[in-house]
Parts: C-alpha cells; sequence; structure tokens
C-alpha cells in the first residue's frame, strides 16, 4: 500500500505544470538531437545540462530522464528510416526496421517502436516500484569489495560485447581507467598527472571526451567516407499497426520487457545487451526465422521494448547503490551532484519526492514520446532528408555548444577534439571507444574501492572472494574473461560481437 | 592496416612507459595501505603489457578482419579539425555570432565545395537561430565579442 501511495506522491511532483513543461522540453529536444546521425544521448544532456544547474532538483532529473527518452526514440527512428543506428543499442533495430521501411512499412515500424517502448516503460515502472526498495535494502551491505567487483564486471562485460577483439577492448579499458586517474586523487587529495593545469585538476571531463569520441569521431569517419544513408523517401502513412501486426508483437514485447528489465540491472552496456538478447531469443522462438532481417516486426518490436526496459532496470543500481552503468547514467550523478543530492542506498529514504518524482515522470516521459513522435515524425523524416554536407556542421556546431555550455571552458573544447581524432585513429585500427568511455567513468570508483579493500584486507586480495555477493560478482567476471580466451569459444564470442557491432 | 595497427601499439607501449615513469614519481604506500600512485602504475604496467601483445598480434596480422577497410578522404577531415581548432581558440575573442557564422561558411564553401550563397544563408541562419536558441531562451553563456552582444 505505501508504494502506491508513494507513487501519488511521484506523480504529484511529476504532473506539477513546470515539471510537466520541462518533461516535455527534454522528449522533444532529446528526439530532434536523437534523430541527427552521430548525435545521441550523451550530446542532448550536455546542451540541456546547463539549464538544470538553476531548476529545482526534481525538475532538473525529470527534464534529463526526458532528454534520455527521447534520444533513444530517436535514435530508433533514424535506424528504421535511414540506417544509421544513433547507438549502440538501436544496431538491432536497423536489422528488421530498415527492411520494414524498404517494403513501405515504416509506418509500422515506427509505430510498434514506439508503442513497444511505451509498453517496456510501463513494465519498467512496475519493476522499479517493487525492485528498488528490496536492491534499497541489499545496498546497504554494499562495501567496498562489492563495489570494486561490480566495476569489473561491467568494464569485462563492455570489453566481452566489444566490436573489436577481446585484447583490443581490454586494452581500451584499461586505457580508460589509467586517463581515469589524471586530476585530483579522490583519497589523499594529491594531484596526478595535470601538470599545472586546472581544468585537469577536476580530472578529464566526461562530458568533452565522450562527445568527442562518440560525436566528433563519428562526424570526421562520416565526412570522410562521403556517407549517405538512404533516407526512405515515399510519404509514411498509417502509424498505428494492423491487428496482424499486433498480434505478432505482443508477446515480443512482453518478453522483451522482462528480459530488458533484468539485463538493466546488470553493469556495463545493458542497452545493446537487452536489444541483442531480445533479438536472438526472439528469432529461436519465431516459427519463420526465415523472416528476420527481412523486415520482421518482430525484430523491432522486442528489442525496442527490451532497450526501453532497461533503461527503468539501469536507474536501480544508479539510485540505490549510486552505481552508474553507463555514460548517460554517469552524467545523472553529476547531475544530482550539483544539487547536492548524493544517490545511494539512503537515497530513497532522504528525498522520497525525487526518487518517486522521477519514476512517476518517466512514465509521463512515455506517454509523451507515444503523443508526441505520431505526429512529428513527419519533421524528422524531412531532417533526415536534408544533405548530410550541410546537416554536420550543424552537428559540429551543437557539440561546440554542448562542450562549452558545461563549463564555459576553452580547454574543454579543446579536449573534446582532441579526444574525436584520437578515437578515429584508433576506430581505424580497430579499437572501440566503448570500454574507454566506461572505464573513464568508472575508473574513480574502482581506484576508490580497491584501495579501500585492501586497506580492510590488510593487502589481502581474497576479501574479494570470501564476501558472498563480491565474490558471485568475481566469479562471473573470471567466467566471461576466460571464456573470451578459449580459441573455440573466442570465435563464438567475435562472432555475436561483430553482429552487435552491425 | 597491419602496418597501422602495429604503430598504434607501439605509440601505446611509449605512452604506458611514460605513465609507468611519471607514476613512480607518485607516493605508492603498500599494497595493505596503497596511496596516490599505486593504481595508476599497475594500470600503466598492465597497459604495457596489453599494448606489446597487441603488436605481436598485429605483426602475425590475425586480427585484420576486424579492421574497416575503406578508405577514407583525409583531406576533408583535416580541413575540419582545423576549422574546430580555430574555432575553439578564437571563438571567446570573436564572439559566438561572427565565429558560428564564419565557421559554417568555411566548411560549407571550402569543405564541401558549396555555392557561396548557400554557405551564407546557411552560415547566417544557424549563427542566428543557434544563438536565439541556445543564448536567449535557454540561456547558455556564449561570448559576446566585439559585437557586444
Amino acid at each position: 500500500m505505501s508504494t502506491l501511495a508513494n507513487l501519488g506522491l511521484g506523480f504529484s511532483v511529476a504532473l506539477d505544470p513546470t515539471n510537466l513543461l520541462f518533461c516535455f522540453v527534454g522528449v522533444f529536444v532529446g528526439t530532434f538531437i536523437g534523430v541527427l546521425p552521430g548525435l545521441g544521448p550523451i550530446a542532448a544532456i550536455a546542451l540541456l545540462l546547463p539549464l538544470t544547474f538553476k531548476m529545482a532538483p526534481a525538475t532538473a532529473i525529470i527534464m534529463l530522464a526526458g532528454i534520455y527518452y527521447g534520444a533513444m526514440y530517436g535514435g530508433s527512428t533514424t535506424s528504421i528510416l535511414v540506417n544509421i543506428p544513433g547507438e549502440a543499442a538501436s544496431v538491432v533495430t536497423c536489422l528488421d526496421g530498415y527492411q520494414m521501411a524498404r517494403q513501405g512499412r515504416a509506418g509500422p515500424a515506427l509505430g510498434i517502436a514506439a508503442l513497444g517502448s511505451f509498453i517496456a516503460g510501463t513494465f519498467g515502472l512496475v519493476g522499479l516500484m517493487f525492485f528498488a526498495p528490496v536492491l534499497g535494502g541489499v545496498a546497504l551491505r554494499f562495501g567496498p569489495p562489492e563495489y570494486f567487483a561490480l566495476t569489473f564486471l561491467g568494464l569485462t562485460l563492455v570489453s566481452y560485447l566489444s566490436r573489436s577483439t577481446m585484447l583490443k577492448a581490454l586494452l581500451m579499458a584499461i586505457l580508460g581507467l589509467l586517463l581515469g586517474t589524471i586530476g585530483t586523487d579522490p583519497i589523499s587529495g594529491q594531484e596526478r598527472f595535470t601538470y599545472g593545469s586546472l581544468t585537469l585538476g577536476d580530472g578529464l571531463g566526461l562530458v568533452p571526451v565522450a562527445m568527442g569520441v562518440f560525436g566528433i569521431t563519428e562526424v570526421l569517419d562520416n565526412l570522410g567516407k562521403n556517407l549517405r544513408g538512404d533516407v526512405y523517401g515515399r510519404e509514411i502513412k498509417g502509424l498505428l499497426p494492423s491487428r496482424k501486426d499486433w498480434q505478432e508483437s505482443f508477446w515480443p514485447i512482453i518478453r522483451g520487457s522482462i528480459v530488458g528489465f533484468f539485463i538493466g540491472l546488470l553493469p556495463g552496456p545493458s542497452g545493446a545487451m537487452s536489444s541483442f538478447a531480445s533479438y536472438a531469443m526472439e528469432k529461436r522462438l519465431s516459427r519463420h526465422r526465415e523472416k528476420f532481417g527481412h523486415g520482421a516486426i518482430e525484430g523491432v518490436a522486442g528489442p525496442e521494448a527490451a532497450n526501453n526496459a532497461s533503461t527503468a532496470g539501469a536507474f536501480i543500481p544508479l539510485l540505490s547503490l549510486g552505481f552508474p552503468s553507463n555514460i548517460v547514467m554517469a552524467l545523472f550523478v553529476g547531475a544530482l551532484l550539483i544539487h547536492g543530492v548524493q544517490p545511494g542506498p539512503l537515497f530513497m529514504k532522504n528525498y522520497p519526492e525525487l526518487f518517486w518524482g522521477v519514476v512517476a515522470s518517466m512514465y509521463v516521459g512515455n506517454v509523451m514520446l507515444l503523443v508526441l513522435n505520431l505526429p512529428l515524425i513527419g519533421i524528422w523524416v524531412k531532417l533526415l532528408k536534408v544533405p548530410y554536407a550541410i546537416l554536420y556542421p550543424l552537428i559540429l556546431l551543437f557539440c561546440l555548444i554542448g562542450v562549452y555550455s558545461v563549463n564555459n571552458n576553452v580547454v574543454e573544447i579543446l579536449i573534446m577534439v582532441i579526444s574525436g581524432i584520437v578515437g578515429l585513429l584508433l576506430r581505424r585500427v580497430g579499437f572501440d571507444g566503448a570500454p574507454f568511455l566506461l572505464a573513464l567513468v568508472l575508473g574513480p570508483l574502482m581506484e576508490s574501492s580497491l584501495r579501500q579493500s585492501l586497506l580492510i584486507s590488510r593487502g589481502s586480495f581474497t576479501i574479494f572472494f570470501s564476501r558472498p555477493v563480491s565474490a558471485v560478482l568475481m566469479l562471473l567476471t573470471f567466467a566471461f574473461l576466460f571464456t573470451s580466451l578459449i580459441p573455440a569459444l573466442k570465435t563464438k564470442r567475435e562472432k555475436l560481437a561483430a553482429r552487435m557491432g552491425g | 592496416m597491419k602496418k597501422s595497427a602495429a604503430l598504434a601499439s607501439i605509440l601505446l607501449l611509449a605512452l604506458a612507459l611514460v605513465a609507468l615513469i611519471e607514476s613512480m614519481k607518485l607516493p605508492f604506500g603498500s599494497v595493505s595501505a596503497p596511496a596516490a600512485g599505486f593504481f595508476p602504475l599497475v594500470l600503466a604496467a598492465l597497459l604495457a603489457l596489453t599494448s606489446l601483445l597487441g603488436f605481436v598480434g598485429a605483426l602475425r596480422g590475425s586480427e585484420a578482419s576486424l579492421v574497416e577497410e575503406q578508405s577514407l578522404i583525409w583531406k576533408k577531415i583535416l580541413l575540419t579539425l582545423g576549422a574546430l581548432l580555430v574555432f575553439a581558440l578564437a571563438f571567446e575573442r570573436v564572439g559566438y555570432l561572427v565565429a558560428t557564422f564564419l565557421f559554417i561558411i568555411f566548411l560549407l564553401r571550402f569543405v564541401e565545395r558549396k555555392s557561396w550563397g548557400l554557405a551564407l544563408a546557411v552560415g547566417f541562419a544557424a549563427a542566428v537561430i543557434s544563438y536565439v536558441i541556445f543564448g536567449l531562451l535557454l540561456g547558455t553563456p556564449l561570448p559576446p565579442g566585439f559585437l557586444q552582444i
């Protein structure tokens, strides 16, 4: 009963006119940025982050959540219409979504993506309501060894699923951790590798590096290739899926929601993992397997639902443990800290209106996406028809404003540009940016939890295996590490990773 | 590609060695009480090891299949990078509106070889519209420059 009362409190926060307005702004701008090729949730959040500094904490987080959802939905739109995934999580949507568009069924594909996301969002909300308190209880027993094991598992998973080889992915993760030590040591306060730079004193900023490695690298790569995706040309009509579409998509959406939610609880690239898992599952369960890859609606409905549900799932480690399982979640931590709110075991207890308000607003955001995107799809299509030669200067401009607006610091623009060119060169020789960025995000937490663990155990590494939760996480980590090194299983992983990378 | 992959590994190895030397200057502490230099030192050593393995792998050419084959038009990339760097270094002095106007025109006219008319029109529209949205509506502090707006 108290959960319902809490949810009532949440909706009273989420339906407050100011919050509703900024939820709308977030969803709208998020979708707009997400539709632009090469820009995803990170760029969208960076552009609007400064606006949140002056807001009430709940309003700020509600808008950021809206941007996140919107950007993910915008990414699905480009996957379906142009075959360009906005981010890793929507790679799978390209497979059947684009084929559907080519067969003149872009409308139902977009419609089922929106409706599937909506249903999954509802499911995720219910899951969040019931699981967050449970995990909040467990979280109180999380000590440094558990946090270390969690970061280790996250980095191993992102490397395991990287599109490069395991060795190269691990190398990138180590590089990310190493560059993550730049700045002030979290424990002793000593400056490391800053060489007198004030900007570096706070560490290599996440926003400039992420915008560089994702945004700038992507643009440089595309313009160097003269790439032009084939925009689906004909008019889109009939967004609502037919009865037959519904029958085919219903169970994939339900299964996708459940799988996505639980994968979302894991550290690491849960969006991409969940959409891929859902696609593989639907293909296996399907009675007409041969249709997959040729425009099967299940191949859009399931992964889109899973992707959305995993977002709700990923909020649980964020809000209950203060653990960011991806870069967007790390930006949320940053936004909360600016308002003096510390996510972690006490978050739900100390800030009930914030926690439940955000939960409820995710639901409101999903409704808005549904209402907003059905009529606006035409505008997004027009946006995609703008030639890339005109679009990319604008994308670069958004990156520049986004990075500058966070701290008004020119040095951060330089960091972004340098990250962009280094990212491009590394990509050319088969290195992947994803493990690097997650390592940069998790590095400080990994270091402080490792050092605290060793202090507690007086230098013995058995501490990671003698406590049950940490032992399970460590065993999982080593299972992934070793199976990726055994030759027979290695090729299987590479096939999986290659398919995930498109 | 084999060569550039090997070169990348060598550069990463060099970076690892520099990091190794630099982290030795920081206090290491001990394993039972690790200090500021502990984590970077371990990571630098691991980076050295993995980049060495990567170098060996690149020489054997065993990973070539995962590397992109399509070649890039580097001239456009370098021009764009140059424009970004000049923008970053100049725009606080020149001001947001003028810098953005010139930045877009440069990309459209000299990198993409579009007509002057199109470049001027897009440059003007992009500068003004983004200024209104970000500078005025969203309150992003954009440098005024000599125009003083």
